[in-house]
């Protein structure tokens, strides 16, 4: 029997030190904890930046390090700094070092790098080892290879199981699946494939998998010889049949088959009941060997962005708020046409809240609106950051002074809650890389180097 | 009545940032095939809703989670210029005004 905890969903969004107490105390095998994911668009990957600040990452990384070093357990941690890019696995072992040198902790620690370099993509790509990962997608071609400013592969378990058999008490991993945080240890302990997956997907965000996750929180798992258990060591929290069935779904393309490294996870025939150990015991789940598959992920640079937001209250304007933007746009875009020259590209998107700014065109309550209030961002993006705030700046005077046709005179339209107005929210990205990349080896792109830290000095890299 | 009505959950998310997942999750029976049977979830329906081809949606039915998956490519990707919502999660709105007879 294998026991772990989750930490939470991603390290640096917290979890109660009570709960994560209480789980310490029921004799886990390893902490693992998730860093991050792509939910968050492509910025962080495509700029390099680390998702979450400095300061919250270390309230978590400090308490899980001193748990784990206190229970003589490993701490593994993936897809370090929120993308998993070489600097952000970097910025996360700067944190770590700090809280070592505070704490004196001593430990051996494996770094796995997941940063792919781009000549290596490009000859993976020539010899036909790079397919979209959807069928709607285009095949990848040197030019998008080129475009892209940093590419990552999302590494399985094999990585983390060759470090931990290395002697590693601390992993740092670049970009993993979630799941393979998690199912690397009991994989290497001879756990059941299925359960070992099927559980790593279940606790990889923490307490989502409950009824009401009411905050980030830890969790634990247990993996037995034909079941794993799930459950909360947070009293408030309950874990039930249909919220751990729920959470398979969640983020998931298909509800059945989980594509992950080397496996699909066919939880078609999964049975979830009440377990009297308390949480939820899961059985029946199966697996199936692949052909090992890494999915890449990568980023471009899209232009620069600058934003006005702006509030619009006049009963007579919203009256035919449709009319006036519609006027509004097409006196705006001739104006910047004679500014910038007609054949000058850019973005410009009156995104109006209230109306249709979380769907777009695709809002199909647009002709009932009514109301008394909408918010507006005017969003434009262009090539340089000068161009984006030049056609931001013409789009939000016209904005503010379009004639209202039912108002005689000279009108002032928007409420800016904000003096400047504008800001220059700067580059952004897009992703680029939607494919999978066969390998021989499951660690052919996933270096690892090994350190001895004692009381919090890096000792020389070893590989 | 309305879909959001019936059903205990109604979410949407990206599954990963190329694609958009709905969950359509209920907690009886009766509710979930009242909802089967009605028709109204269909790849048809949704491709119209969000502008997508058809056949690249895929309508699937748990029965033991009493859950309706409907997956799609996104529109455009995540957090791309012309995006509105990063995290895909403020989708699900038409879905759960959907008239169930």
């Amino acid at each position: 029997m294998i026991r772990y905890i989750a930490a939470t969903g991603s390290l640096g969004y917290g979890f109660l030190e009570g709960t994560l107490e209480a789980a310490v105390a029921q004799h886990p095998d390893f902490i693992g904890c998730d860093a991050g994911s792509n939910d968050h668009g492509p910025n962080d990957l495509g700029a390099g930046i680390p998702h979450l600040g400095v300061a919250t990452t270390m309230r978590d990384l400090r308490l899980l390090l001193i748990a784990a070093r206190r229970a003589r357990i490993p701490l593994i941690i993936g897809s370090a700094g929120g993308s998993g890019a070489d600097v952000q696995v970097q910025w996360t072992l700067d944190i770590l070092k700090r809280i070592a040198t505070d704490e004196k902790l001593s430990f051996r620690l494996a770094v796995i790098h997941a940063e792919v370099p781009k000549e290596w993509v490009h000859k993976a790509a020539k010899n036909g080892r790079i397919k979209p990962l959807d069928s709607w997608w285009p095949q990848l071609d040197s030019e998008t290879i080129e475009q892209t400013t940093r590419v990552v592969g999302q590494m399985g378990p094999e990585a983390f199981m060759q470090a931990l058999q290395k002697g590693a008490d601390v992993v740092i991993a670049g970009r993993s699946t979630d799941t393979s945080i998690y199912c690397s240890y009991p994989l290497l302990k001879g756990a059941d494939p299925a359960l070992a997956w099927h559980a790593g997907k279940i606790v990889e965000c923490g307490a989502a998998l409950a009824e009401h996750r009411i905050v980030p929180d830890s969790v634990m798992a247990e993996i037995g010889d034909d079941y794993f258990r799930v459950w909360s060591t947070n009293p408030d929290m309950r874990v039930t049949p249909q919220s751990v069935m729920a959470h398979t779904l969640y983020e998931n393309g298909d509800p059945f088959l989980l594509v992950e490294p080397g496996c699909i996870l066919d939880t078609s025939k999964s049975v979830y009941t009440a377990a009297s150990a308390g949480g939820v015991e899961v059985r029946g789940s199966q697996y199936q060997r692949q052909p090992y598959t890494v999915k890449l992920e990568g980023a471009r640079k899209a232009g620069f962005r600058a934003i006005t937001l702006a509030g619009i209250r006049d009963p007579v304007l919203l009256a035919d708020l449709n009319g006036f933007l519609e006027s509004t746009e097409k006196r705006a875009r001739s104006k910047i046409a004679s500014v910038v020259g007609k054949d000058t590209a850019y973005q410009l998107k009156f995104r109006v809240y209230g109306y249709n700014g979380t769907l777009d065109d695709r809002e199909p309550r647009r002709s009932e609106f009514s109301g008394y209030e909408v918010g507006l961002v005017i969003d434009a993006v262009a090539a340089t950051q000068e161009l984006a705030n030049t056609v931001l700046s013409i789009a939000r005077l016209t904005v503010l002074h379009n004639p209202v046709p039912r108002s005689h005179g000279f009108t002032t339209n928007v409420a800016f809650p904000f003096a400047p107005s504008d800001i220059s929210v700067g580059q952004v990205y897009e992703w680029t890389l939607n494919h999978v990349v066969s390998l021989d080896d499951p660690l052919e792109i996933f270096p690892i180097e090994y350190h001895d830290v004692k009381t919090g000095t890096f000792g020389p890299k070893e590989h | 009545m309305h879909l959001s009505d019936i059903a205990n959950m109604v979410r949407s998310k990206n599954a990963g940032p190329f694609v958009l997942t709905f969950d359509i999750m209920f907690d009886n029976k009766d509710a979930y095939q009242r909802v089967v049977r009605s028709g109204v979830i269909t790849a048809e329906r949704f491709a119209k809703l969000y502008g997508v081809q058809e056949d690249l949606v895929k309508v699937f039915y748990h029965e033991r989670a009493q859950a309706i998956k409907v997956t799609m490519p996104r529109r455009v990707s995540s957090g791309a210029p012309e995006d509105t919502d990063v995290y895909g999660c403020q989708q699900h709105g038409p879905i759960c005004d959907l008239v169930i007879e």
